[in-house]
């Protein structure tokens, strides 16, 4: 029975190429979208899943609110992690991360600046599976100065030298002792660090009494990503509900004089990639593009199935014969339907062998699209194998079910009467299947459409300040800060070199807030405000636009001591109105019996300047302060405005002098622009995965259309040589023909409309500043799915309307 | 082994109601080989399609082998008659995509019979419709004799006890009919009761009995002594 189902099939096959090749390519080209999709959906709901314990850990973050400015922020108080651990009896362990900015490493002679390292408290390994490949988990990270290194970073340094016991210089020349050797973290983690510092070393440099003060001020300054990892079958709800106990205890006092107002977060480990949208957080993943991309998968899937079923039903006269003749013989309904079931499903499996293939051959490139490092094999993910096979099985079925059902109901007595299966009766559900592939195309390419001009929108969006030709590097040393001013002139020496500008953080990136007082009506009043601690220079090499006022000034001594720049957001806030300039604003707050820590700084605005997007377009423009200091602390950023041309010699020229002016410590730059485009990565990827799933599904929805118009044409050849004896001329035959199909496609647009202008706001409702959906969208989305349609219909069409009515007339 | 009483058969559509059998009696008995003629339209394709249990009647009663059958399902008929019965039509009705073998070969299959059974029986079949070179063959390869001999290998491969067939001659030359025809007789011969509709008198010849058909009536029955 199996031998003859598969000759049977077979044959079916091969002597239908044309049909059947149109059903394997799309549901080939459709299983591998799905496949690709699959995998990475299930990478980025693996993240983090690797800890034995994840379960268990969460993560505490920030929510606090001052003066009506509210954040959520991922980091915590220092003294979280101990007194967490002291108060709840649910705290089985603590670990805090502190995050180290970049720095540079030294190891004989070499030297390079390293990125992702964090201080860790010892525990880490005890909470985190992160396996120690040399050294020993209990103790690597006791001691102060200890350090330890991944996979990469001690091949790097050490080669095959054993690094254990071998001392790095960091930073400044500090010299830290390799205790350890850690596995890389795997790529499905939310943490990225290279290496771990002990916590016991940041004690060291900040002084035990400073890092374990249980002082208020402590409580209130978020600088720790702190994870617990809770007894078992502990509720995350046990810690909330105790929550206000401690905060009446540690941080209530100093709160109420701040006048904040604090809430605890608690993430799950596992939820932070997707779940988490927090303030200081690592880059996470968005679980709505999970959803996305699952729909597109979904949809592809459904246009490959419903070419299956438009081309298996149409097909259907020819296959009502043999439907007809089993069923004499003695077939039963049951054996039909069991018949064409496998012959779909067969063919969806045969199209799944080929979906693998071709998943194994461009997951490279994929790779590359999405930023990951995607494996497909059966012995790493065969949960993804597994639900193919049950995915092809499903889409055989799916796919077979109607034109099993409808054939199997063909009364055998209907070919002994010589009627041949109709192929019209199913003509309104043909039509309604592919008006759904349609509309799902209509709906992709509106999408494309829509984040491509996102994508675009942002990157050539007037930021408010001129970001392009700007080089930029961090200055780490100290020493170097302190000969800022000469540096700065060595480098105005070469004609190519425009200007050059400090600041205390990186525009759109690691800016600063702090309390300040600002002048109301009712006096002063509290707001935790941006602020950018800048230059003289600044302002000019950024070409920032000053509304009112004026710019600082050399030649006004106080500009350093009492004046500040605020943006046009921050007059709003302040309800200032068209009175900014003069107003009273201070950096920082003085709490009685409290060190702020930071210093005060009373004075009035001088100039408002136009808002510029100093964080990711993704986040609306805050009020901001610019402040003037020719501290060298305060110098941190050095920006080097730089001519396009020549672009190479002139960095080197930088070097040279950089070199000159801090031999420790190797020049490391960036361009601004490039930095600020990292920033749409996702929506760039997103672009681009939008932009090559919709081709493919309007590729497979038109090769659909090219199977179903051809057979149309086929089955109209007598009624066109009827109509073409009587004197129909080819364009009128050619419009009968096609006119249904643009029909349709019209029809699925204008479905298809209200579903994308729908979605599509929902997507775009994420971005403070995103463009309108404009009606041109569905226009150009109607006439690229009609040229594509037309374009695939005309050919069939026309052949059939320019053939002889002659031999059209004897068919039959 | 057949018997019909009050067989009405009424065509539906929707304005058009057609009586394509009126008050058909009829008795065709074990071993018998029956002839049906008529005019274009007469009713007699549809009085065979009923009594081969492939559609059923309006109203009358139908009597197969002594049980009434004209209220079974279709999974009853499709079960008596793929024991019972076997077809052999004028456009020969074969399945393109079968090889002869695997064409005469399908009626096994749906009677779950074994694979060595199937290719002995297939086999014999074949050989006694001298068309055993031709198993591989696909029926398009095959002049329409050949064809129609394919078919009734098919037919009779189940062993039925029952023939039907639908002017086995109808498309095909004299002397290829005529051989079609040797075949339905000595199939008669051995036992098996035919009942042929057919336009040609010298076909009909070779029956048991002409029944006439006109408009759904039967108009005569005439039993013919074999020479």
């Amino acid at each position: 029975m199996f031998k003859n189902f598969f000759i049977n099939l077979f044959r079916n096959f091969s002597r239908n190429k044309f049909y059947t090749s149109i059903n394997v390519v799309g549901l080939s080209v459709g299983l591998m979208c799905t496949i690709l999709i699959l995998l990475f959906v299930q990478d980025e709901l693996s993240y983090d899943k690797y800890n034995v314990n994840h379960e268990r850990i969460i993560r505490l973050g920030s929510d606090f609110t001052l003066g009506g400015n509210r954040d959520r922020i991922a980091t915590s108080p220092l003294p979280f992690g101990p007194t967490f651990a002291e108060e709840f009896p649910e705290v089985e362990q603590f670990v805090r991360f502190h995050a180290s900015g970049k720095q540079q490493f030294k190891y004989g002679e070499k030297e390079f600046y390293e990125e992702r390292i964090s201080y860790v408290d010892s525990s880490v390994f005890k909470v985190f599976s992160f396996p120690l490949l040399k050294g020993n988990p209990e103790k690597a990270l006791t001691q102060a100065y200890s350090i330890v290194l991944n996979e990469t970073l001690a091949k790097k340094y050490f080669n095959d030298e054993d690094p254990m016991g071998k001392v790095l210089l960091v930073g400044e020349n500090v010299p830290y002792t390799v205790s350890g050797v850690m596995k890389d973290l795997p790529l499905n983690s939310h943490f990225k660090f290279n290496a771990f510092y002990s916590m016991k070393s940041l004690e060291n440099i900040r002084g035990a009494e400073e890092f374990n003060s249980l002082q208020p001020v402590s409580f209130w300054s978020f600088s720790s990503y702190t994870f617990l990892l809770l007894k078992e079958n502990t509720e995350n709800e046990a810690i909330l509900e105790k929550f206000p106990a401690y905060y009446e205890k540690y941080m209530r006092k100093l709160g109420d004089q701040l006048g904040v107002s604090y809430k605890l977060i608690i993430q799950h480990l596992g939820d932070i990639h997707l779940r988490s949208q927090l303030q200081w957080d690592a880059p996470t993943g968005n679980i709505k593009y999970i959803y996305i991309l699952s729909a597109i998968a979904i949809f592809i899937l459904l246009i490959a199935s419903i070419n299956y079923m438009n081309m298996a039903t149409a097909r259907s006269s020819k296959r009502a014969k043999e439907v007809g003749i089993r069923k004499v013989v003695g077939a039963q309904r049951e054996n039909i339907i069991r018949q064409f079931m496998m012959e779909s499903i067969s063919l969806t499996v045969f199209a799944l062998i080929i979906a693998l293939i071709c998943v194994e051959l461009l997951l490279p490139v994929f790779n590359q699209l999405v930023g990951k490092d995607l494996v497909l094999s059966v012995v790493g993910t065969p949960e993804v194998i597994l639900f193919n096979i049950i995915l092809a099985v499903i889409l055989g079925i799916f796919s077979g079910s109607y034109p099993a059902l409808y054939l199997s109901s063909i009364q055998p007595i209907s070919i002994l009467k010589g009627i041949k299966g109709n192929a019209n009766s199913n003509g309104f559900l043909r039509k309604l299947l592919v008006i759904s592939q349609f509309t799902v195309s209509a709906i992709m390419i509106s999408g494309t459409i829509i984040v491509a001009s996102q994508f675009l929108y942002m990157n050539n969006m007037d930021v408010g300040f001129d970001k392009s030709n700007v080089v930029v590097a961090v200055m780490r040393d100290s020493v170097l800060r302190t000969k800022i001013d000469a540096f700065k002139i060595e480098l105005k020496k070469n004609p190519n070199i425009k200007a050059v500008a400090t600041s205390s953080s990186l525009i759109g990136f690691d800016g600063s807030k702090s309390v300040h007082l600002f002048e109301s009506k009712e006096g002063m009043e509290e707001y935790a405000l941006n602020f950018n601690v800048i230059d003289f220079d600044y302002i000019d090499l950024m070409e920032m636009d000053i509304l009112e006022g004026r710019s600082f000034s050399q030649q006004i001594a106080s500009d350093t001591v009492n004046a500040f720049i605020v943006n046009q957001a921050a007059v709003i806030k302040f309800n200032w109105g068209e009175n900014a300039l003069g107003k009273k604003l201070q950096l920082g707050v003085d709490v009685d019996g409290v060190d702020e820590g930071g210093e005060v700084q009373l004075g009035e605005v001088i100039g408002v300047m136009r808002d510029f997007n100093y964080q990711p377009l993704k986040d609306l423009i805050e009020p901001m302060n610019l402040i003037l200091s020719e501290n060298p602390n305060h110098r941190r950023v050095l920006h080097v405005k730089i001519n396009s041309e020549n672009r190479k010699e002139t960095l080197s020229y930088i070097e040279k002098v950089w070199n000159q002016f801090c031999p420790n410590m190797s020049f490391d730059y960036f361009f601004l622009e490039d930095r600020m485009r990292e920033n749409y990565q996702d929506e760039e990827r997103l672009t681009w995965i939008f932009s090559i799933f919709s081709l493919i599904s309007i590729l497979i929805a038109s090769m659909g259309l090219f199977g179903l118009s051809s057979f149309m044409a086929e089955q109209r050849t007598k009624e066109l040589g009827v109509r073409k004896v009587l004197g129909a001329s080819v364009g009128k035959l050619v419009y009968l023909l096609t006119g249904e199909f643009i029909r349709l496609i019209i029809i699925a647009n204008i479905l298809a409309i209200p579903i994308s202008y729908w979605a599509l706001n929902i997507w775009l409702s994420d971005f403070p500043y995103h463009i309108s959906i404009g009606i041109w969208v569905f226009i150009v989305t109607i006439i690229v799915s009609l040229v594509i349609g037309l374009f695939t219909v005309a050919w069939q069409s026309y052949r059939a309307a320019t053939s002889d009515p002659i031999k059209a007339i004897k068919y039959e | 082994m057949i018997n019909t009483k009050n067989l009405i058969k009424i065509f539906r559509t929707d304005e058009v109601e057609t009586t394509a059998l009126n008050n058909v009696n009829l008795e065709i008995n074990t071993g018998e080989f029956v002839a049906i003629m008529g005019p274009s339209g007469c009713g007699k394709s549809t009085l065979l399609n009923i009594i081969g249990l492939l559609d059923n009647p309006s109203e009358g009663e139908l009597h197969f082998n002594g049980f009434r059958v004209e209220k079974y399902t279709e999974r009853q008929r499709t079960n008596l008659r793929k024991e019972n019965i076997g077809f052999v039509f004028q456009s020969f009705n074969l399945i393109d995509e079968l090889t002869v073998f695997e064409n005469v070969e399908l009626p096994l299959l749906y009677l779950k019979v074994s694979g060595a059974e199937r290719k002995r029986r297939v086999n014999e079949a074949l050989e006694r419709m001298n068309i055993a070179h031709r198993a591989k063959h696909f029926p398009q390869q095959l002049s329409g004799g050949q064809q129609q001999r394919v078919a009734i290998a098919r037919a009779v491969i189940s062993n039925p006890k029952l023939i039907l067939a639908d002017e086995p001659t109808g498309n095909l030359d004299s002397a290829n009919g005529e051989e079609v025809m040797n075949l339905l007789t000595q199939l008669n011969e051995e036992g098996t009761t035919i009942v042929m509709v057919t336009h040609s008198p010298s076909d009909a010849d070779r029956s048991h009995r002409i029944i006439q058909l006109f408009d759904g009536h039967v108009v005569t029955e005439n039993m013919r002594q074999k020479l």
